[in-house]
């Protein structure tokens, strides 16, 4: 009989990148990398699970701005577009090393992984992830849970309830039709938690969100099993608490497992090493040299880039295999201390970055099923689970009102409001503001005006996405992030006066419904 | 797939600075690497620096001519806000005060704590829209207004903030008695995951700490972790070589290379480049032709000796 829950969860979130006006863009290769590096690796594992007939449970977010890309068929296109050229130069890197059989070996691993991932992407997904995602949720193994339509940072929009609202409502909308039930999870963009906020997830029938570590210790009353128990706020909606130990046993840079140095090195790509003609086809077309996702060294230890030594595939897997199996030792002993001391069944919350396994952690993946299949196998107090079905066997919990707060740096807002990045809040504030007026001054809309309005909506909702606060302030391509945040403002702009003086430009309208096609059937009254 | 369509050229994409392999690797210095990039490498498509051109200006508005001053929670200790103050309302202002009384008042920010109205004023630069006040007291609701203040110390405002709360920095004094368990201070070290024994004491200080550091080193909590200052690289330099082979034979020839089959293009011209490593290769080339026939072979041998 177990003696504790582990619930892993998995957040996957890219921003809503997709530019039908240009041909290469370079922003959408982070979405072609994630797919292969993560998104079909992580459908691998699962498949490979259910395959060998392995019970696993682990949660997953699978933000409305993903799930959108995932089901562009611009992108889809794109993404094969992508891949094909990727294999292509698998193919000319197993010539070329054949001197150098380290690397050869190397070349020809990338070769069958990006063959794979294109065949797995075509005929067996059928282009459409989601719907991949979806059938291990179908077989109750996977629970996918939402997130805000953009991932905006909501505590810093509480000056407005109806955007708030608007984000909720607009998400958990896709999620029905993408997922045939209501959402009943939702990851808060950032952990990024608001007393009162909790009152808009009940209204769209959300079950419960996740919260970093002090959001519940810090919570009013204290929380009697800290954060191994959810809580309830007083709205009915519960809370789980990020397990610190956990966490950290992943993402410290200290001792978190990425970091150990048989597995491999992000920074070294053929996209830079290589000779600049060769590889000229296979980075950005205006010739700027970018990461190909072919890359050939080991972390090696602390030594200059130029020092890394050749990737071990078999050394970086059974290392992969050795953490999983730390990581469990590590877990059944927190748990069984926890249930003594308890004297009930603990659940340990443990959430990661999708895109930390196999796009920067290239193992990650792996290390994730050799975890769950070593929980199966090889132990009996730890039992994996879903935030839903512990509420399930487990309904009676403590009322707590958990702190503002968030799993950002320092914990709270700082990261999203700060000297780089505060200055958008005045016309994010404006903008929703505008928004609201504008439904309310046209609640029954149609034709032009009721698509200028939903088109607004849009236009609101994609300046909202806190990723281009947090690029501000870590400076990795503000200039992006800059053209995002002006683009949605100013065409929010431009529809807001145009929808007031009646003059809607048609093709114009047209042109920004074509690139920015994001929730394709929004209804702007969400804002009322 | 089918092929995809240029691009207009109006909108073809601005050309970025083409940079040399040096001046990229040496943009990514090791000390760099491990301390917390792990959120900031899915926005990472390489060290590359783009401009976008402006298809038509378009500039964020000073202002939208409002009265308004918005407050938000940064954390514990810290409120920011942002006002804008109408041109009527400081017209309004000048007209309560005087011009001349008026045009010796500074602007100030008051502070209330709305429990009990005690307020603290801050001087803001003049011609500053926002500000980050320090706040004493988490857990507690502040509002912040705008305003003009004179000489003589008089303060008129020109606009009241929304209400903000801070956040509590540590466990609330508030228990529930029906869930009253002995050992609080137990509780909350397991959940802070700092191992067991060490008293509540130090579990705060170890919270505060994690807030109060300027970097995140060894705390790389969560995805927004910041960007570690990028230490310099040492000088340094990177050489490699790479072997170009190319020749031609009849296109309908077969063509070995070290015993390998290769391709021909249709004009039986081919080109082969192998990465050289130290040592010496023999690369024995051989074609035949279609029916068998007829055979050539060369054979150049290589040798890199890296010093």
């Amino acid at each position: 009989m177990e003696k504790g829950y582990l619930a892993l969860v998995l957040h996957a979130h890219l921003p809503y990148v997709r530019h039908p006006e240009y041909e290469d863009f370079l922003e959408e290769d982070w979405f072609y990398e994630a797919i292969t590096e993560t998104y079909i690796p992580l459908l691998k594992v699962f498949e490979s699970l259910v395959n060998d007939g392995v019970d696993f449970r682990i949660t997953m977010s699978i933000t409305p701005t993903l799930a959108s890309m995932l089901t562009d068929p611009l992108l889809q296109e794109r993404y094969l577009h992508h891949v094909d050229k990727l294999i292509d130069l698998t193919y000319k890197e197993m010539e070329r090393t054949r001197w150098q059989p380290e690397f050869q070996e190397l070349a020809k691993m990338y070769n069958h992984q990006f063959i794979e991932a294109r065949s797995l992407f075509v005929n067996k997904y059928g282009k459409n992830l989601v719907n991949a995602f979806k059938k291990f949720q179908d077989l109750g193994k996977l629970e996918i849970i939402t997130c805000a339509a953009t991932h905006s940072y909501l505590p810093l929009m509480d000056i407005n309830p109806n955007a708030i609202r608007a984000q909720i409502r607009v998400a958990a909308a896709q999620y029905e039709k993408l997922f045939g039930r209501r959402p009943r999870g939702i990851w808060l963009p950032e952990c990024g938690y608001h007393p009162g906020h909790d009152e808009i997830l009940k209204e769209e029938g959300i079950r419960y969100f996740l919260v970093d570590t002090h959001g519940i210790l810090h919570g009013t009353p204290r929380p009697k099993y800290g954060v191994f128990a959810p809580i309830y706020c007083k709205s009915g909606v519960a809370a789980f608490g990020r397990d610190m130990e956990s966490s950290k046993a992943v993402w410290s840079a200290v001792e978190g497992y990425p970091g150990d140095f048989n597995y491999r090195e992000f920074y070294r790509d053929v996209g830079f090493d290589l000779d600049y003609e060769y590889v000229r086809p296979y980075i950005h077309t205006d010739g700027t040299r970018v990461q190909t996702g072919i890359k050939y060294h080991r972390i090696t230890g602390n030594v200059d880039l130029a020092f890394k030594q050749p990737y071990v595939r078999k050394w970086a897997l059974d290392k992969a295999a050795e953490q999983a199996g730390n990581f469990m030792f590590n877990r059944e002993k927190q748990i069984e201390h926890l249930h003594n001391y308890l004297g009930k069944k603990p659940i340990i919350i443990s959430p990661y970055d999708a895109e930390l396994f196999g796009h920067w952690w290239y193992e990650g993946p792996e290390w994730l099923n050799f975890l769950m299949r070593k929980i199966y196998y090889d132990q009996k107090s730890v039992k994996l689970i879903t935030p839903s079905e512990y509420l399930d066997w487990f309904p009676r919990n403590q009322i707590v009102t958990p702190s503002m707060s968030s799993w950002g740096w320092k914990g709270y807002s700082e990261v999203w409001l700060e000297g780089s990045n505060d200055w958008i809040y005045r016309h994010l504030h404006k903008a929703a503001d505008r928004m609201v007026e504008l439904a309310k001054s046209y609640p029954n809309a149609d034709g032009l005006t009721q698509r200028a309005l939903n088109q607004a909506a849009r236009e609101l909702l994609l300046a909202q996405s806190s990723d281009w606060a947090f690029i501000f302030k870590t400076g990795t391509c503000t200039p992006y992030a800059y053209k995002r945040t002006k683009d949605h403002i100013e065409r929010f702009t431009k529809l807001y006066d145009s929808i007031k003086s009646n003059s809607i430009s048609e093709p114009w309208l047209s042109e920004i419904e074509n690139k920015d096609n994001i929730f394709a059937d929004i209804d702007y009254r969400v804002y009322l | 797939m089918p092929p995809k369509k240029r691009a207009a050229k109006a909108k073809a994409p601005p050309k970025r600075p083409r940079r040399r392999q040096a001046e990229v690797i040496a943009a990514q210095p090791e000390a760099a690497r491990r301390e917390g990039q792990a959120e900031e490498s899915k926005y990472y498509a390489g060290p590359v620096i783009q401009k976008f051109e402006e298809e038509k200006p378009f500039e964020f508005p000073a202002g939208y001519g409002d009265n308004r001053i918005v407050a938000m929670v940064r954390d514990p200790f810290w409120i920011h806000t942002y006002w804008e103050v109408s041109d009527s309302r400081r017209q309004e202002i000048k007209k309560e005060l005087g011009e001349e009384v008026f045009a010796r008042a500074g602007e100030y920010l008051r502070v209330y704590n709305t429990e009990n109205w005690d307020a603290f004023d801050i001087e803001v630069t003049s011609g500053a829209k926002n500000w980050y006040i320090h706040v004493p007291h988490p857990n507690k609701t502040y509002c912040v207004d705008i305003g003009y203040k004179t000489p003589d110390g008089r303060f008129v405002t020109a606009a009241r903030s929304n209400w903000v709360t801070t956040p509590l920095n540590m466990m609330s004094d508030v228990i529930d008695e029906q869930w009253m368990i002995p050992d609080w201070e137990r509780m909350y070290a397991l959940s802070g995951g700092f191992g067991i024994g060490r008293s509540s004491g130090e579990i705060h200080e170890l919270m505060k700490k994690r807030f109060q550091e300027e970097s995140a080193s060894g705390w790389v909590s969560s995805i927004s972790s910041p960007v570690r200052k990028a230490g310099e690289r040492p000088f340094w330099l990177v050489a490699n070589a790479e072997l170009i082979i190319y020749g031609a034979t009849e296109p309908t020839a077969t063509l070995t290379v070290q015993g390998r089959k290769m391709n021909l293009r249709e004009d039986g011209t081919f080109s082969l480049r192998f990465s050289l490593p130290d040592g010496k290769q023999v690369i024995p080339i051989e074609a035949i032709r279609d029916d068998g026939a007829q055979r050539r072979k060369i054979t150049p041998s290589v040798e890199r000796r890296t010093e």
